[in-house]
């Protein structure tokens, strides 16, 4: 393939792993600094769960303000696994967190596929201030508002813990390790999304009335998307907390859910990979606004207001459009979430 | 650290490209250098005896250096500290950066440390994420060399693995939490803690409430105890270590259902407030703080509870002093963490005290509070231990050179005698609380009787594995 | 069994918090009737209200004016800056975006109010104010056990005004006849005549003013924080659900079973009010999305 025919197929992600995989070793040439090292891990764990939220949002037309209560049920699991049963075996913790986000995130969707639009983001809203106040109140297991300390951990049965250091742990070999499950889990994705499965979904959200009248199960796709998206939600949550090496209840606000959304906002939530470049952006703009600015909240109001009033593309979305080539996404024609059909339709949809 | 940098190396090498991990093995000389120093280290291993305060111990230390004593750098010090600057937690954390900018004031207008200024990095403590992620910024790009602050208790046990594993020398202003040093920093190396630990709070609230209330008959033997707290780990341990020992010092007592709240997550206390008076206590024990004790003391002047039981608490004087007015009904005890109250000791006995606080108000046009003189007391300590350091080396000392003087420290401060203990690396000072009540001289509430406890008598020895076992042991009766 | 004068005083408490959730959410629910945006930003115009109130009071020195005035000016100032800030948003921000999908509207006022919490951070400062002489000077009433502030009533008068206004103006006035239109069926009502651009943007208006006024009353008994906002934001959303969106009875009915759970809860199972507001406002989207009231 041409150069130019990988970048019509599959966007920015090549370049994207090749620079994240040559990172480590532009640090060691003083390109980079460690502390660039630290924020693009968290950029791809954060690009991870973007990529997962945009699942529901860019592919299935469903905003979700509450992707935090997977994210966090993830980082729990494997905070409290390592906290009351010694596991330090990374792999086994991540195991154990995707299934938890699996169930957790099924028992949800049930619930909240029975909405659609403003009511679905109000529902899942509400769900995910369940997880919060239970995880802040049940003191006694989640060690409440001030969290579990999760130590770094043995990757693929070595004991990397016990030789090095968290600074050198995290950016060398954890750094890589990550690296491994981000490659690993945007093939997954792109492959689910490319799949059959992904194309009806794309065309539940393009028209919902007309999908349902040819015949497809709209609620159950919607629900068996909120599953997948819930569970690789949880996989970056399990990342998220051997790489903070705390978890608290604020992962599980409402409001972390917001950085979440604002994410795949910025980079663009109309492409495949607009989330991970949109995650990585947003890192190091809050990092580097909180150091310039204690206002930085409201730096990233008004980026948020922009975006949405001129940019709702987003970045990558922007770029694409101005290239004329469509990524990973069957269709690039209007940037609305999901086109009101001409039938008038309550916002308010109840059983399957 | 040559033995991880090895494995570190090796590991990228042997995925990089082969003609980048040429250069990588040519850029890893020159990593080796340490920041702010500009001398290349040879490895070479010396042996000093060394005679510290309090007795003569020979150390064996190995001494990296170039062979002769490492010339001071010109170089100015980077000195990081985060403190709650916004919301509730900002009545504590505000007047701690104030004594810290004083100290930090002091020393350079006396010629900084060694000559060398310090520069002082002030970023925002917050909800523990953003205060680890912004200490983490600290470190690796600042770069900064030393580390001061933290109020809240959330905070420290975060934090202090980090400082540790990041080698950053460390005195924390409060989060004073007994876990920090029994949980997540076992045997702390870098890390230590000026104020007052956080069971010698509760205990002395405890002591000072049985001394005041139940002793002098205020407050019948078998009088029930409500309690309010903030919902994380300081609310919880105050109620725990608080309610043990007022059990111990007075076994009649009727220990209630606490109420916990979401630190500064309530405004309207009107549900809790009518739930404690329907307990009908004779003694409320709350360890609210900051923006919620200003609230709720306003709030319980309205429903009454003043009048139905007795205050007994461990911060109602712990922020910026003008913060409690004259309305707060007088009498019920008021504490300070059990560290500072800028009255006492008295400035006539102890002109020390005049004189910060002067140059304190003078300053800042506040009062100094316990974080204020904390923060103060840790950075002239800091200032003392690394010339007295240097002075034993010979040249400009590094960390492991001034732990083991910090250790062994204790210095004169506004507040009295403070020093570290080896072994868990907190700090101690004789303990204080007190009854609340109006004074002419001040526009606000102050103490009115002022209670000093020898610290010995309110918090565990070294013996103790932890300060729960030690309050355990304690017989029944005990008095402070 | 339960002592007479607790049982009045949660009865009073129960009333307290339904009178502040009812302000809080009665003008989330008329911007949401007539324009059908989930307003985010509405807690933090709250706390506008609330920080300009004691602002005034405090710094400014408002409180050496004879009494009365503590109780009328500084509420209205606080009101009216929270809705001269909606006069500037709704044109430019949120008109942009009516004809687009709601979830953007939801996002743009999801941005606004970050933007609006760090002005609050900008303009007033990290540190708490509150104002003190307003609040005692009202005294209290001795319920033998214990007291209930007379302030509180002001606050309960206040909210069973506003809900009386909004009655009166919806139902029997010619521009809550417009509202309701509007609210019902909006191309209709356009082309009917009504101006449905200048109606949106005077209930955005109006829902504000009632947020900053109310946020104003509410600083005099509590202090005003930062975390003002998104705290009462949380709750009105409650609110809004479990009466239903848009319906103003709904709010009424909602603020009461709401405020009346959490007195009921923090007297027998504290630990559990956050939790339980949560899983009620879930349980009512599961049973009965619309609400109690809602009908749409």
């Amino acid at each position: 393939m041409k150069p130019i025919q990988i970048f019509q197929n599959f966007g920015i992600i090549p370049l994207l792993a090749a620079f994240l995989a040559f990172a480590p070793t532009l640090a060691q040439l003083g390109v980079l600094t460690e502390f660039h090292i630290n924020l693009l891990t968290y950029g791809m764990v954060f690009g991870l769960a973007g990529l997962a939220f945009n699942i529901l949002l860019g592919y299935g037309g469903l905003l979700s303000f509450g992707h935090a209560a997977y994210f966090a049920v993830g980082a729990y699991t494997v905070a409290t696994l390592y906290r009351y049963l010694r596991i330090e075996n990374l792999e086994v913790l991540i195991a154990a967190a995707i299934l938890t986000s699996l169930v957790v995130s099924a028992f949800f969707g049930l619930v909240a596929t029975r909405f659609t639009r403003i009511f679905f983001a109000i529902m899942s809203l509400a769900l995910t201030q369940i997880v919060w106040a239970t995880t802040l109140k049940i003191y006694w297991f989640t060690g409440g508002s001030d969290g579990i300390r999760v130590p770094h951990m043995a990757l693929l049965g070595i004991e990397f813990q016990k030789t090095m250091a968290r600074p050198e742990y995290l950016s060398s070999v954890f750094y890589y390790y990550t690296l491994g499950v981000f490659i690993a889990a945007v093939l997954l994705v792109w492959l689910i999304l490319h799949s059959p499965f992904g194309r009806t979904l794309q065309a539940t959200r393009d028209n919902e009335v007309r999908a349902e009248f040819i015949g497809i199960p709209v609620r159950r796709y919607r629900w068996i998307a909120f599953t997948i998206s819930g569970t690789f939600t949880g996989l970056a949550g399990a990342l998220f907390a051997v790489l903070n090496g705390h978890v608290t209840p604020e992962i599980s606000n409402w409001i972390f859910s917001g950085n979440i959304v604002f994410l795949t906002l910025l980079g663009g939530f109309r492409t495949f990979d607009g989330p991970l470049i949109g995650a990585i952006l947003f890192i190091f703009i809050r990092q580097y606004a909180m150091g310039y600015t204690i206002y930085w909240e409201l730096v990233l109001g008004a980026i948020l207001i922009t975006m949405v009033l001129i940019f709702s593309r987003g970045i990558m979305g922007t770029l694409y459009q101005y290239l004329g080539i469509a990524p990973g996404m069957t269709s690039l024609k209007t940037p609305s979430i999901a086109i009101k059909a001409n039938i008038p339709t309550r916002s308010l949809k109840k059983g399957g | 650290m040559s033995g991880e940098k090895q494995s570190r190396r090796s590991f990228i090498t042997a995925v990089g490209a082969g003609v980048v991990g040429l250069a990588v093995g040519l850029a890893a000389g020159s990593q080796v250098l340490s920041a702010g120093e500009k001398v290349v280290e040879k490895t070479v291993t010396l042996e000093r005896t060394v005679t510290q305060q309090g007795g003569a111990a020979t150390v064996t230390r190995t001494v990296t250096a170039g062979g002769t004593a490492r010339p001071t750098p010109t170089t100015p010090i980077k000195v990081g500290a985060q403190y709650l600057f916004k919301g509730g937690g900002a009545v504590l954390g505000l007047p701690g950066a104030y004594g810290l900018r004083q100290a930090i004031k002091e020393i350079n207008d006396a010629g900084g440390v060694l000559g060398r200024r310090v520069e002082l990095l002030e970023r925002d403590e917050g909800a523990t994420d953003a205060t680890v992620t912004e200490f983490r910024k600290l470190v690796l790009e600042d770069k900064i060399d030393y580390y001061f602050g933290l109020i809240s208790s959330g905070n420290t046990p975060a934090v202090g693995p980090e400082a540790e594993q990041n080698r950053v020398l460390t005195i924390f202003t409060d989060g004073c939490t007994d876990l920090l040093f029994e949980q997540a920093v076992p045997n702390p190396k870098y890390v230590f803690r000026i104020t007052n630990i956080q069971s010698s709070d509760a205990f002395t609230a405890a002591a000072g409430g049985v001394k005041v209330l139940f002793d002098t008959g205020v407050v019948p033997k078998d009088a029930k105890v409500a309690g309010i707290h903030p919902d994380y780990a300081y609310g919880r341990l105050i109620h725990d270590f608080g309610t043990t020992m007022l059990k111990k010092m007075v076994p009649e007592v009727q220990i209630l259902d606490p109420q916990f709240v979401q630190l500064f997550g309530v405004t309207d206390f009107s549900a809790q407030i009518t739930a404690i008076l329907a307990q009908k206590p004779d003694v409320l024990l709350t360890s609210l703080w900051g923006g919620d004790y200003i609230n709720f003391y306003k709030q319980s002047i309205g429903y009454g509870l003043f009048k139905q039981a007795k205050f007994i608490t461990t911060l109602g004087f712990g922020g910026s002093p003008q913060t409690v007015g004259k309305d707060h009904p007088p009498g019920h005890i008021m504490g300070v963490h059990a560290n500072y109250w800028f009255t006492h000791p008295d400035w006539t006995t102890w002109p020390l005290n005049k004189t910060f606080s002067e140059k304190f108000y003078q300053l800042w046009n506040e009062w100094p509070s316990f974080e204020g003189e904390g923060a103060y007391v840790s950075g002239l300590m800091w200032k003392s231990a690394i010339e007295k350091a240097a002075g034993l080396v010979g040249g400009y000392p590094d960390h492991t050179e001034v732990i083991p003087i910090l250790e062994h420290m204790g210095y004169y401060g506004p507040a009295g005698y403070v020093w570290f203990r080896k072994q868990n690396h907190q700090g101690y000072k004789n303990a204080v609380t007190g009854v609340g009540g109006e004074d002419p001289t001040y526009p606000f509430a102050t103490m009115t009787q002022v209670i000093s406890i020898p610290i010995e008598k309110v918090s565990a020895s070294a013996e103790y594995p932890t300060s729960k076992a030690w309050l355990e042991s304690l017989p029944i009766g005990y008095r402070a | 069994m339960i002592d007479p004068s607790i049982f009045l005083l949660s009865l009073f408490n129960g009333l307290l918090y339904a009178s502040v959730l009812f302000l809080l959410s009665s003008g989330l629910n008329l911007i949401y009737g007539v324009m059908r945006i989930i307003n985010l930003a509405h807690g933090n115009l709250f706390a506008f209200g609330a920080y300009i109130c004691v602002w005034l009071l405090i710094t400014y020195g408002l409180q050496s004016l004879p009494m009365p005035a503590w109780y009328v000016l500084p509420p209205l100032v606080g009101g009216a800056v929270a809705a001269g800030i909606a006069m500037v948003v709704e044109p430019t921000l949120l008109r942009p975006v009516y004809k687009r999908p709601e979830e953007f509207q939801l996002l743009v006022t999801f941005g606004v109010m970050l933007v609006l919490a760090d002005l609050l951070l900008l303009i007033f400062g990290g540190i708490p104010i509150a104002a003190r002489e307003p609040y005692f000077v009202m005294g209290f009433i001795d319920l033998g056990v214990a007291n209930y502030p007379i302030y509180n009533f002001v606050i309960i008068g206040l909210g069973l005004g506003v809900a009386i206004f909004l009655w009166f103006l919806t139902y029997r006035t010619r521009f809550g006849t417009m509202l309701r239109a509007t609210s019902l069926d909006q191309s209709m009502a356009q082309a009917m005549g009504v101006n449905v651009r200048r109606l949106m943007t005077l209930t955005f208006v109006l829902g504000s003013f009632i947020a900053g006024m109310a946020g104003a009353y509410l600083a005099i008994k509590d202090t005003a924080t930062l975390t003002l906002g998104v705290e009462t934001l949380v709750l009105a959303f409650i609110v809004m659900v479990t009466g239903g969106l848009g319906s103003m009875k709904g709010a009424f009915v909602g603020a009461l079973v709401v405020g009346y759970l959490r007195v009921l809860v923090t007297l027998l199972y504290p630990e559990a009010e956050l939790m339980l507001l949560w899983l009620v406002t879930a349980g009512i989207l599961l049973a009965r999305p619309q609400g109690l009231f809602g009908g749409r």
